[in-house]
């Protein structure tokens, strides 16, 4: 069966009728800007493990490139990627959803672009980017949300996330933009910085 | 009123205004009348390539031969009907001359039928050559995207990028072209499009290695996070409350840093290097790899490793070169994690070192070698990073290239007092031999293979 190709708001099962998926691999790419004038782009994806009020309840439910696993291990990140060249996932987060701790009730997946506003840069220089998620155990490729043309003067962006309803894994695809970068994005989630 | 726009914005162009058919293309500059400017125009396929020499409308060919853009008095018309249909995107450029860039171009605007305005030079410096916007297709309509980046390179580089080949045709406008470049000399280009990379995935077939990436490996870090209840031991909790790091630290050549000791030992110092591999392109997009690209059959496999000295005066080297992998748990203490060239390219290759042991380490000089193939460090383009709990990354790029050397040596992580120091090297060398010699390490060296 082919992923399931989203569009912005597009809500998903991920767990209903997979009774056996347990881990699953969340891939984020993008592609950066090909001009060598002006700074490096490095842009940076993280997960926030978040309570009912969409809070996390521990800093170290924000998973990153200091923080690359929560203390259940339920949520890794596969570590950081400097240059976003290449082919394929530029970062990669893997959920063991069996592990998920029961307060926690969604997980946000997010892109941030590093030090955005001293390096002048937004989202809107960034192409293809997507998140897919992945059954890691099969490689099947289960659900893509292409971003497309919805950003430009955000430096960061709640890409999607998975949250529970009735004992089930959803995704949402969520695609929203935050122009007041990391430090405000990470501010919303309860996390100390 | 029109509509102004910031770096990375998009807008409509014709989605509301169906009647429109032709666009004036205003290019408006302040500088010095010393410098000279030029527009040009790329007419551009689904690959963002020209494919043909005569879509680059410039100064000798001023007009497209569709007759949709025409070129007159650095203004640019383009008749929308007229575009072919193989040409999704016009992108309209800025060169400048000589020795000029545009830090010396000042209130830099585009206007199109004053519909649309970008101030495009807010962001430029040291460029000599821009894509100022591009007009492009999206879904049956015309589109506006303020790009307003470029290229160090000149002319050329911009040429480069959309697929003009300029290094062997006449046609193509010499005075730029032979410009010399500010940036180090580009890697030996194949003058074929490089379309034909399907060659050159990431490989995993010829390139046996002795042993796979481990996780169960790494028992400290593990601990470290998920023993205790928050706040742990591990992060930047201890001495600035609860305040999560967003910070990396880049270090600079010769500058030094020190690991942050949180406890009564360091952490696990994990020292990763990271590099990109010649990639096969994505449908769209990819122009990395072919700006940089080199050869792109080439493959490139970085071996990274590590001279150390211990307190005792003991020395060695850990790296899969005579499969030196060493041991966290008994001397050295640094222990190489196995090649990882499956495709997981965010994993790059991770020595790690016991801080519960620190105070037994003198030094540690961290070093990558290229195994096989070319030493093209600038397509490798590879980067460091020492992660210690408590501590902010430290990030150190393989930013200088031009040398053909097969070694390099990255890194001096020193004990002071307790903890490491950190020190950006990248220097080259002919072989771990010389990179010995230079820092005294003093062992005794005969080639191996692995």
């Amino acid at each position: 069966m082919a992923a399931v190709s989203l569009k912005k708001g597009a809500k998903v099962d991920l767990t209903k009728g997979r009774p056996n998926l347990k881990k699953v691999l969340v891939g984020l790419g993008w592609d950066i800007n090909k001009y060598d004038g002006g700074k490096a782009f490095d842009l940076d994806a993280a997960a926030f493990m978040l309570g009912a009020n969409g809070k996390v309840t521990d800093n170290l439910d924000f998973v990153f490139f200091n923080n690359l696993k929560d203390p259940s291990g339920a949520v890794q990140h596969m570590g950081d990627n400097l240059t976003g060249e290449g082919e394929g996932d530029d970062e990669v987060i893997k959920i063991d959803l069996s592990k998920i701790p029961a307060k926690i009730e969604k997980i946000d997946f997010t892109v941030t672009i590093y030090e955005a506003v001293e390096r002048r840069q937004n989202f809107g220089q960034i192409e293809n980017a997507y998140i897919r998620i992945v059954d890691d155990e099969t490689g099947e490729e289960l659900i893509r949300y292409d971003l497309g043309e919805d950003f430009s003067v955000e430096t960061a962006v709640v890409v999607g996330e998975i949250y529970r309803r009735n004992n089930e894994w959803k995704f949402n695809a969520i695609g929203s933009g935050w122009q007041e970068g990391f430090a405000a994005l990470v501010r919303n989630y309860g996390v100390d910085v | 009123m029109a509509n102004e726009l910031q770096r990375g914005q998009k807008a409509d162009i014709t989605k509301n205004n169906p009647a429109l058919k032709k666009l004036n293309i205003a290019l408006n500059w302040q500088a010095d009348s010393s410098i000279e400017l030029d527009t040009s125009a790329f007419l551009l396929g689904d690959n963002g390539k020209v494919a043909d020499e005569s879509d680059f409308v410039f100064y000798s060919n001023p007009a497209h031969s569709s007759q949709s853009v025409r070129l007159a008095n650095n203004q640019l018309e383009i008749d929308l009907l007229k575009v072919p249909s193989n040409v999704n995107k016009i992108a309209i450029t800025l060169t400048i001359y000589s020795r000029h860039n545009f830090s010396q171009v000042k209130n830099a605007v585009i206007n199109v039928n004053d519909l649309i305005t970008f101030k495009f030079g807010e962001n430029l410096s040291s460029e000599t050559a821009i894509v100022v916007a591009e007009i492009y297709r999206y879904k049956g309509e015309w589109k506006f995207n303020a790009v307003g980046a470029g290229f160090n390179g000149g002319l050329a580089a911009l040429c480069k990028n959309f697929g003009v080949d300029v290094s062997d045709d006449t046609s193509a406008p010499p005075p730029t072209v032979s410009q010399p470049k500010p940036q180090p000399a580009a890697p030996p280009q194949s003058t074929t499009p490089v379309q034909s990379s399907a060659t050159s995935t990431p490989s995993t077939e010829n390139i046996r290695k002795p042993m796979r990436l481990d996780p169960p490996s790494a028992p400290t870090n593990r601990q470290s996070i998920s023993s205790s209840m928050p706040p742990p031991s591990t992060s930047s909790t201890s001495d600035t409350s609860k305040r999560v790091d967003l910070k990396k630290v880049e270090l600079k050549k010769g500058e030094k840093v020190s690991l942050v000791k949180t406890g009564a030992t360091l952490g696990e110092i994990v020292i990763n290097l990271n590099w990109t591999q010649p990639q096969k392109m994505r449908q769209s997009g990819g122009f990395l790899s072919r700006i940089f690209g080199g050869s792109q059959s080439d493959k490139i496999d970085l071996d990274l490793a590590c001279l150390y000295e211990l307190q005792d005066g003991n020395k060695g080297v850990v790296q899969a070169l005579g499969k030196c992998f060493g041991s966290l748990e008994k001397p050295p203490y640094i222990a190489l994690d196995g090649d990882d060239r499956t495709g997981a390219k965010t994993t790059g290759e991770t020595i790690r070192v016991n801080g519960k042991y620190v105070d037994k380490i003198k030094r540690i000089l961290v070093f990558t070698f290229i195994y096989e193939g070319v030493a093209n460090w600038q397509q490798a383009d590879g980067v460091v990073t020492v992660k210690c709990p408590g501590s902010p990354d430290i990030i150190v790029k393989m930013d200088e290239y031009g040398s053909d050397l097969p070694n390099c040596g990255i890194a001096l992580l020193e004990n002071q007092g307790g903890t490491f120091s950190v020190e950006k090297i990248v220097k080259f060398y002919q072989s771990t031999r010389y990179l010995d010699q230079d820092f005294n390490w003093g062992l005794r060296w005969t080639s191996g293979r692995k």
